[in-house]
């Protein structure tokens, strides 16, 4: 058996998994076959290993009996979780989720499961999940990283005249018209094994969809969708994302792709986590920034393309204190989204149902937010200029100026916050004015590099147009910003820099690599890489080469195969 | 693993040292007769096995208590015995060893044995067989040689004994005990057991009747016993993470039909049949197979058992067939896909 990944989303993967030199995209479902039973199916077969069939998996007998396997590669049981046994025997290359049926009982031990096994140095193994997977249930165990998932359930649910969609379980005889046109239901007989053909075919359905979702990256949505269907799966969802989030998170790109944020669980997704946390922990107002405006969002993104952000910044822009003063954006499900970050992902990637009404989350998460912003980044002033969101806002604070009246896009409120502009007394004492669009840039660079994006700016000069600009030092580029990518690109002097503050960094042994970094040169990668990071390529002090990471930092660390980092300069 | 180890959901008992946890009588079929069968039940200080960690299915010690004398011992024996009235086989069990001086002293032993020999009542107790020695029987031997002694082998395989079980003795230990009684003309009674833990149905099913076909060589009697589920044990944590069922009436069927080829008596009655605790079926045939195997046990008639096909049968055959694809430990597939939960 050999198991390559191919591509991420998050803790899901898509790979290739090759047995007797037959090979199947994962994540796939592993088809259970036995002498009286038999599915036609794509993908492996799951067997006895006394049937031999090639290309398809083998469980051996237990090790109760002198049965236990006698193949290399066969599927171990040993003494299935024996508390009087430690003895672990399999040698397939799989690894399982132990206590299959406590697991399936109890959320909080499912994911405890997934965190242990996806922070162990199986991590890269693929994953065997038995008698879980019910269609519906597909999108979600591969979210969490599964790879291989039985056909037990489809089995046991015809049996038990079942008929399984992606959506769950209805029971068969209550069936007046079959809601699927696959072969098995087009005959309109619902036997055990129409069923069962049935269930496959809905199961293949969705394993198709989740990979297409997989390699879109948007396998997190589908996942919000399906779980709607089974409580089971709403409450593991909801514990991953209180309970597992630093795995989530180390695992979710830096870059991804633009989503549609539609239910609770989405106000929980792994980068809108992120997002509000790297606001608190490396954010920064643009210094020379006196005047804090809090506006609301807007559906077009990027903000500023809008029209309402127009009018906003027209108004801004002529009451003369246009250098002094710095925009907010209060949104949901992101809280606030500075002027400057508004290309930053995923501020310009998600999209939301808006109904003028905020729930009490929402509220409860930008009131964190604008109060830790106006509490540590002391503004001399502060407006309120918001919609539907000047309630919970304007309750979080206190000493502030309110234009909007709860209407921000009107005449007079446009004319109030002008007016209320216009009218800030500016005391000439105020810091040496730099360049702002520097102080910006330096902004973004904090937020995507931390402590070493302020290195990144000093002494630095901005040419072009913003914000396609480039930074330049010593008359040497160090790095851009990109429209598109929403952040930094860095170029090898660039990159020095950051290997000198000691930060996103990956080690390799001394070559020079060429093409692409694979994982098998490296040595060591910094913890706060993340896919899609612009790292530096070191060996010693010396930077070998910048490029962009695909892989996490642990992922980087224990795999011997594929790309982890991709090079865009080399020394 | 943990977690097995403190489980404290027993049920508070009153504990009356001087009367027996339990008296009854029943019918016993033997060389050919329908005999009157009493039953005591004894509390003792419990099986020395339980005090090192005791059996993955047993929770019977829940009725022993500590400190409990040979002349307690002798009292609720005493008090019993009017109970019984004049039978022909008296059956002593004490949840643990009656050969274990430590459990049941001598002296209680002795006058247990006296009284038997004095009715002319055949004598069956039960032992592990470590307390089955040469010297021991040769002694209870001299007061009353009508006996039979039974012995939880459970099963004939050594692993399972050990890491299913956790019987604390060897095939090994079982076959020595065997021949020790065998030597003395002494009747052996072995206890088989259906579906230990962490074994499929079909598994349970191959490993009972090898079990059986090993004990019929040495063994008077045969009785198949069904693992139910008791409080506090390993196997009751098992099933309340729905990772056990008790066997199938179905598989106890087989078992018992499949020890005809072995010429030995055999009885069967499953404690806690039809019930979700013991072996059952799907709830519409249970009691016609229990019956079944209960009017078999008095008779030995093989007509009597069985009952016609049900339609769990046909999730039974297709349990026997998928189950030991599961992987990730075990599972009681038929709850967890059972059509009533949505």
């Amino acid at each position: 058996m050999r198991f390559d990944l191919l591509g991420r989303d998050g803790l899901a993967r898509r790979g290739v998994i090759e047995i007797d030199e037959q090979e199947y995209p994962t994540p796939t479902l592993a088809t259970i076959g036995t002498e009286k039973l038999r599915v036609e199916c794509k993908g492996p077969r799951l067997t006895y290993e006394n049937i031999s069939e090639p290309g398809g998996l083998r469980v051996s007998g237990s090790s109760f009996f002198d049965t236990d396997s006698h193949e290399e590669g066969a599927i171990r049981v040993g003494f299935r979780g024996s508390p009087y046994s430690d003895a672990r025997t399999d040698k397939s290359g799989f690894v399982f989720l132990d206590n299959i049926s406590s697991i399936m009982l109890d959320s909080s031990r499912f994911v405890e499961q997934i965190v242990k096994v996806k922070s162990s140095n199986s991590l890269l193994k693929p994953l065997l999940c038995s008698v879980a997977g019910f269609p519906h249930r597909l999108a979600f165990l591969a979210y969490c990283g599964v790879d291989v998932i039985d056909t037990i359930p489809l089995v046991m649910a015809a049996r038990n005249g079942q008929y399984l969609t992606n959506h769950g379980i209805i029971d068969a005889s209550s069936i007046k018209e079959m809601p699927c046109s696959c072969e098995a239901c087009e005959s309109d007989r619902r036997d055990l094994d129409h069923l069962l053909r049935h269930n496959q075919s809905a199961a293949e359905s969705e394993m198709r969809l989740v990979r297409h979702a997989i390699d879109h990256g948007k396998l997190r949505e589908l996942v919000e969708s399906r779980v709607r269907c089974d409580p089971w799966l709403v409450q593991n969802l909801r514990l991953m994302d209180i309970t597992a989030y630093q795995l989530q998170e180390m695992h979710a790109p830096i870059k991804g792709a633009p989503f549609h944020a539609g239910s609770k669980e989405s106000l929980n997704r792994p980068d809108i986590t992120r997002w509000k946390m790297r606001i608190q922990e490396r954010y920064h107002r643009p210094e020379g920034t006196r005047i804090l405006v809090l506006i609301p969002c807007s559906a077009r993104k990027p903000y500023s393309l809008s029209k309402s952000h127009k009018r906003f910044r027209e108004a801004i822009l002529t009451s003369g204190k246009a250098p002094i003063v710095h925009e907010v954006i209060v949104t949901s499900p992101l809280g606030i989204v500075p002027r400057e970050l508004e290309l930053f992902y995923p501020a310009k990637d998600y999209d939301i149902p808006v109904t003028g009404h905020w729930d009490r989350d929402e509220k409860h998460m930008v009131q964190e937010l604008v109060s830790w912003l106006v509490s540590s980044e002391k503004y001399d002033l502060v407006i309120s200029h918001l919609g539907d969101e000047q309630e919970p806002v304007n309750s979080s604070i206190s000493d502030f100026v309110d234009t909007s009246g709860g209407d921000p896009g009107s005449r007079d409120s446009l004319n109030r916050l002008q007016e209320v502009l216009r009218d800030f007394d500016v005391d000439d004492r105020g810091p040496v004015r730099r360049s702002r669009n520097l102080e910006e840039l330096r902004s973004i660079c904090r937020f995507q590099f931390g402590p070493a994006g302020n290195a990144l700016c000093d002494g630095a000069a901005i040419m072009g147009r913003w914000p396609n600009v480039r930074m330049v030092r010593d008359g040497q580029q160090i790095g851009m910003l990109t429209a598109e990518r929403g952040m930094i690109s860095l170029t090898l002097e660039g990159g020095k820099v950051l290997a000198d503050a000691g930060s996103y960094r990956v080690e390799i042994d001394d070559f020079k690599p060429k093409g692409n970094l694979f994982a098998v040169g490296v040595k060591k990668a910094d913890g706060e890489i993340r896919i899609g990071d612009d790292v530096a390529i070191v060996h010693g002090k010396e930077v070998r080469a910048v490029g962009v990471a695909r892989m996490s930092p642990v992922e980087m660390e224990l795999a011997q195969r594929g790309e982890a980092v991709h090079i865009r300069h080399a020394a | 693993m943990t977690g097995f180890e403190s489980d404290s959901c027993r049920r508070p008992r009153r504990k009356d040292d001087g009367s027996a946890v339990a008296v009854w009588t029943e019918k016993e079929f033997l060389k050919g007769k329908l005999l009157d069968a009493g039953v005591i039940i004894l509390r003792t200080g419990g099986c020395s096995h339980f005090h090192t960690g005791g059996c993955s299915m047993c929770g019977y010690n829940t009725v022993s208590k500590m400190g409990i004398s040979a002349e307690h011992i002798v009292k609720q024996f005493e008090r019993a015995l009017p109970g019984i009235g004049d039978v022909q086989v008296l059956k002593i069990y004490t949840s643990g060893s009656f050969l274990d001086k430590a459990e049941v002293p001598e002296e209680a032993a002795r006058r247990i044995l006296e009284e038997c020999s004095s009715r002319g009542m055949r004598l069956l107790v039960e032992s592990r067989p470590e307390y089955v020695t040469g010297e021991r029987v040769d002694q209870i031997l001299s007061v009353h040689d009508d006996l039979e002694i039974a012995i939880g082998f459970e099963s004939a395989n050594d692993k399972v004994l050990r890491y299913s079980i956790n019987k604390g003795f060897t095939v090994a230990d079982y076959d020595l005990a065997a021949d020790i009684l065998n030597e003395r003309k002494v009747d052996l009674r072995s206890y088989v057991l259906i579906k230990p833990p962490f074994l499929t149905e079909a598994e349970a099913i191959a490993d009972a009747v090898a079990t059986v076909k090993h004990a019929a060589r040495t063994s008077a009697t045969i009785s198949i016993n069904a693992v139910n589920v008791q409080k506090g044990t390993v196997v009751d944590k098992l099933w309340r993470n729905w990772a056990y069922r008790p066997p199938w009436l179905w598989s106890v069927l087989q078992v018992v039909r499949a020890s005809e080829d072995f010429g030995v008596k055999v009885v069967c009655d499953p404690v806690g049949g039809g019930s979700i605790r013991g072996a059952h079926n799907c709830g519409e045939c249970d009691q016609t197979i229990i019956d079944g195997l209960k009017d078999f046990s008095i008779s030995q008639n093989r007509s009597r058992l069985g009952s016609k096909d049900c339609s769990c049968k046909d999730m039974w055959n297709m349990i026997l067939d998928i189950e030991g694809l599961v992987t990730g430990g075990t599972c009681d597939l038929q709850r967890f896909f059972r059509s009533q939960r949505r």
